[in-house]
């Protein structure tokens, strides 16, 4: 999508102290994140110089291969 | 923080206010009359103001003061002018007197605060910003805008009715007062979903009473009284028949109740017209206004079909249509929905207050920093004197809790956040009935837990706080209620596409870029990294013009509404900003659509900061001078194309756009930058309507001609490739780029970027023959004809004839063709190029 620019998640899961090692739940993991989002103060979650909004996120979550994805960020 | 809990629908017919409580959703009901409707009408009598149902009973008989139906007008520059008052009073003011009236029906003893307010889904950003401003004014601390068709989906899924509600797709069909929206919903396990929406916020239940004015009492008064001018007079605003106007409406509204129930009605008034006296009795029936209804039924039937198609699905992918709004009552609308769509209707919520119901469910999970609570007993000022003598809490240690209240899940995430002094303290969560406990944890910053839910219940926790010797802070302890089984919304869409604009200088004209696209969930944060495309001199009169428009990305730029405007001058620059250098433009768009930006210049290291006023119009005069000139060459163009093809409608409708635009064109040319007047809004405001009438212009029948000359352009332009000598390849990489966004732009059936597809592929027609030796062959036997006016330099062009005349003899045709372009160059050309002086924005 043009409005988005890819960023790893796993910076954002790290910040939240969301673990994404071993066995993951994507429902659980977007509950978390959710209830981490309406608590910030914008709705969006800044972690160094990186913006991340709920909207790129959940979508990134409901990718059919974002175990794929993140895999592949976990080796990078 | 504490949840909102209120939710209003302001609405165009009547207003209502709700509140979420303990999981369920109380409609209030005016104190005086125990109506839970509030009529969106206000009053100005000598001495006061009347709001409500009190203020429509003068709509007929003072109508010069009373006002309704403004709710449509929101966020334009309409003002109403009050008789009584002298002065002229705006839609949002009218909106924050209606919102005052609302918060009267609350007891005293419950503070509102804060609240949703729902508006349309259709409501550009100018709308709903007024519609916050009028929040804001009638003394909420904060407000919350709601789109109200997810307003109208939570209350349906929410509602305790035993009607299966299997998870897929629904369409909520809201016809209120004065505007239509049509959302597809997405139902899921996990939530609800807006997938996609569409509306109309000029069609409503006002069209319905305008069309028995128009259709039937007009053609009526004219047959009785004889009166020629009668309907162009009554139309007049402030005109002679302003008093019978709105009685008209009035009578026009009851006859329209009445038919929902009776086969037929009348409609009897006196008016003096011409000073005749004259007593009429109008007998409507339901078969009089099935017909004259139906056109605006079948209007909002294609919008249906539109969301659906739009999204590839079919009418039969759809579970149900949910009706909400007054005018859903219709028994047209029911009547046409079910035939024309064959999809099951639900009318199993209230029509009349589920926008309510809705945004009340919405609040209850909605959060905001409350002031400081008020002391409102002196009972209650004594127990909090006294609890403030004993240290029940260590004042080092603040807990606070977040949480979703209703849950569709079997477990849902709590997120504890605690500051202060942690050592040695723990908190510990149970569930009411015993059979969940966490036991004792350690006190973090911040913990989530996973709380099990006992399915369709109000699931209650408690989470207490310890010390180190097991002694509990009382003050801490919270209270956690989840309601399982219940709907809640991931996010609100953002409705229209967000764009900037940039320079699209080998054009010479400027192009939409998206920043965040139609259907993305609020609130949006993007920085975007561009270069500058032309150098600013520091102290000159340059500007870098950062425009951001809200619309469709396919459109023009002057179709677009906009919202935000920065403009950077040379006399703000600390340094000259050299063309190529870097600027970050960081865009933020917040829950309830307010515009926030930052802009840095990296060469000469500045930020520029703005928060869009919420109702203030931004408009760069060059900037509009310049698509105010692009827009009369299109429409130039298109009305010798309507003549070429001998359409001699659309030729007449795009000569009446024509000339309207260049009525404007000398008060245009004549502004300067710093103008105070208003001229420039009325000059902008102009073009982009007209810009969005051409994009509208022929209808569904111009975008299937302009997409039969697409494809015919596509074919030859193909058959011209492959006859090329030159660069064979690199135009068909060209050919192929355009080929690719072919199915984008042919199903966003937008004039616009038709029109632009097929510009860019006469572009690569002409690349493409100038490619082929024997076009060129044609083209240097037609300048060789040329007599020396011809040529804008003949002396330069003779040598290089020769020197083609020989490269062709020697069949050296690279060599040939080169020359042929120089010549062309140096003919003189008939086509006049206005944008040579092109400034564009200077953002590439």
């Amino acid at each position: 999508m043009a409005n988005k620019h890819y960023i790893s998640i796993i910076r954002l899961l790290r910040h939240c102290g969301i673990g994404y090692d071993g066995e993951l739940s994507v429902s659980k993991i977007k509950k978390q994140l959710n209830v981490e989002f309406s608590y910030s103060a914008n709705g969006y979650i800044e972690v160094d110089v990186y913006t991340y909004n709920k909207n790129n996120v959940m979508e990134e979550l409901e990718l059919p291969i974002f175990y794929t994805r993140l895999r592949y960020h976990k080796k990078i | 923080m504490r949840a909102v809990n209120f939710g209003i629908d302001l609405g165009t017919t009547n207003s209502l206010i709700a509140k979420y409580d303990n999981n369920k959703v109380q409609v209030y009901k005016n104190p005086i009359g125990q109506k839970e409707t509030l009529a969106s009408v206000v009053a100005y009598r000598s001495e006061r103001i009347l709001v409500g149902d009190k203020a429509r009973e003068y709509l007929a008989k003072d109508a010069m003061n009373v006002f309704g139906g403004f709710k449509r007008k929101m966020g334009t520059d309409e003002k109403y002018y009050v008789v009584n008052l002298d002065e002229n009073v705006t839609p949002a003011e009218l909106s924050t007197l209606i919102l005052r009236e609302l918060k009267k029906f609350v007891p005293p003893t419950e503070n509102v605060e804060a609240a949703v307010i729902t508006i349309p889904a259709s409501f550009d950003s100018m709308q709903s910003n007024a519609t916050l401003k009028a929040g804001l004014d009638a003394g909420f601390k904060e407000v919350f805008l709601l789109l109200e068709p997810i307003a109208a989906s939570l209350a349906f899924f929410n509602a305790s009715s035993t009607v299966e509600k299997p998870n897929g797709y629904w369409l909520v069909y809201d016809l209120g007062g004065g505007t239509f929206d049509v959302a597809l919903i997405k139902s899921t396990d996990e939530g609800l979903k807006i997938a996609d929406h569409e509306g109309n916020n000029f069609l409503g239940g006002v069209d319905f009473d305008f069309a028995i004015i128009d259709k039937i009492i007009i053609p009526e008064i004219i047959r009785q009284t004889g009166i020629e001018n009668f309907e162009e007079e009554f139309r007049v605003k402030y005109g002679k028949y302003e008093m019978l106007y709105y009685q008209v409406m009035y009578y026009a509204e009851e006859a329209k109740k009445e038919l929902s129930q009776a086969p037929a009605t009348v409609i009897e008034f006196g008016a003096i017209l011409n000073n005749t006296n004259y007593d009429f009795h109008i007998t409507i029936t339901r078969e009089n206004i099935d017909k004259i209804f139906t056109p605006i039924v079948n209007e909002t039937i294609k919008l249906l079909h539109k969301v659906v198609a739009n999204n590839g699905l079919t009418v039969s992918d759809i579970n149900q249509i949910i009706l909400v709004g007054g005018s859903t009552f219709l028994p047209q609308v029911r009547e046409q929905l079910t035939v024309q769509t064959g999809i099951p209707l639900n009318y199993s919520v209230d029509p009349t207050t589920s926008i309510a119901a809705g945004a009340a469910f919405y609040a209850g999970n909605k959060y905001f920093e409350p002031d400081a609570p008020a002391v409102t007993s002196i009972e209650e000022k004594i127990v909090d004197d006294l609890l403030a003598t004993v240290d029940f809490s260590p004042a080092d240690v603040q807990v606070d809790v977040n949480y979703t209240n209703s849950s569709r899940d079997k477990e849902e995430v709590l997120l504890i956040t605690s500051n202060g002094e942690l050592d040695n303290k723990y908190y510990r969560i149970s569930r009411s009935d015993g059979g969940f406990d966490t036991g004792f944890i350690t006190l973090k910053s911040k913990k989530t837990e996973f709380l099990p839910l006992i399915p369709g219940i109000n699931n209650l926790f408690v989470l207490s706080v310890y010390d180190g010797d097991s002694n509990e802070i009382t003050s801490l302890k919270k209270e956690i209620a989840i309601q399982q089984g219940m709907y809640n919304i991931d996010g609100q869409p953002l409705p229209h596409d967000i764009c900037f604009e940039v320079d699209d200088v080998e054009n010479k004209t400027t192009k939409l870029e998206v920043i965040f696209a139609r259907n993305s969930l609020l609130p949006q944060k993007r920085t975007l990294y561009r270069e500058i495309s032309k150098t600013v001199k520091k102290g000159s009169q340059d500007t870098i013009v950062i425009n951001i428009l809200e619309g469709d990305k396919n459109s023009r730029p002057s179709s677009n509404l906009t919202i935000g405007c920065i403009q950077i001058e040379g006399k703000d620059l600390q340094s000259d900003l050299i063309k190529g250098s870097d600027i970050e433009i960081q865009i933020q768009l917040t829950d309830s659509r307010v515009l926030r930006t930052v802009v840095f210049l990296v060469m000469t290291q500045q930020e520029f900061k703005n928060v869009f006023s919420v109702s203030e119009k931004q408009v760069n005069i060059e900037r509009l001078k310049e698509q105010f000139i692009q827009l009369e060459n299109e429409l130039i163009a298109t009305v010798r194309q309507f003549q070429f093809n001998a359409n001699t409608v659309w030729e007449i409708q795009a000569i009446a756009l024509l000339e309207e635009l260049q009525s404007v064109k000398f008060n245009l040319l004549k502004l300067k930058e710093k103008d105070k007047s208003d001229e420039k809004y009325v000059i902008a405001e102009r073009v982009t309507r007209i810009s969005q009438e051409y994009d509208k212009l022929g209808g569904n029948e111009r975008i299937a001609a302009l997409i039969e000359e697409y494809l015919y352009a596509k074919d030859t332009l193909l058959q011209v490739i492959n006859m090329a000598d030159f660069e064979k390849e690199e135009l068909m990489k060209m050919y192929h780029k355009i080929e690719q966004a072919e199915t984008a732009f042919i199903h966003s059936k937008n004039v616009s970027a038709i029109d632009n597809k097929l510009r860019q592929l006469s572009d690569l027609h002409w690349k493409a023959l100038s490619n082929n030796i024997g076009f060129l062959i044609t083209r240097f036997i037609e300048y060789k004809g040329y007599n020396t006016d011809g040529f804008k330099d003949y002396t330069a062009a003779k040598p290089i004839i020769k020197m083609a005349d020989s490269a062709l003899e020697k069949e050296a045709y690279p060599e040939f063709r080169r020359h042929v372009f120089s010549i062309s160059s140096l003919v003189k050309t008939s086509r006049a190029n206005n944008y040579t002086d092109f400034k564009g924005t200077g953002i590439g």
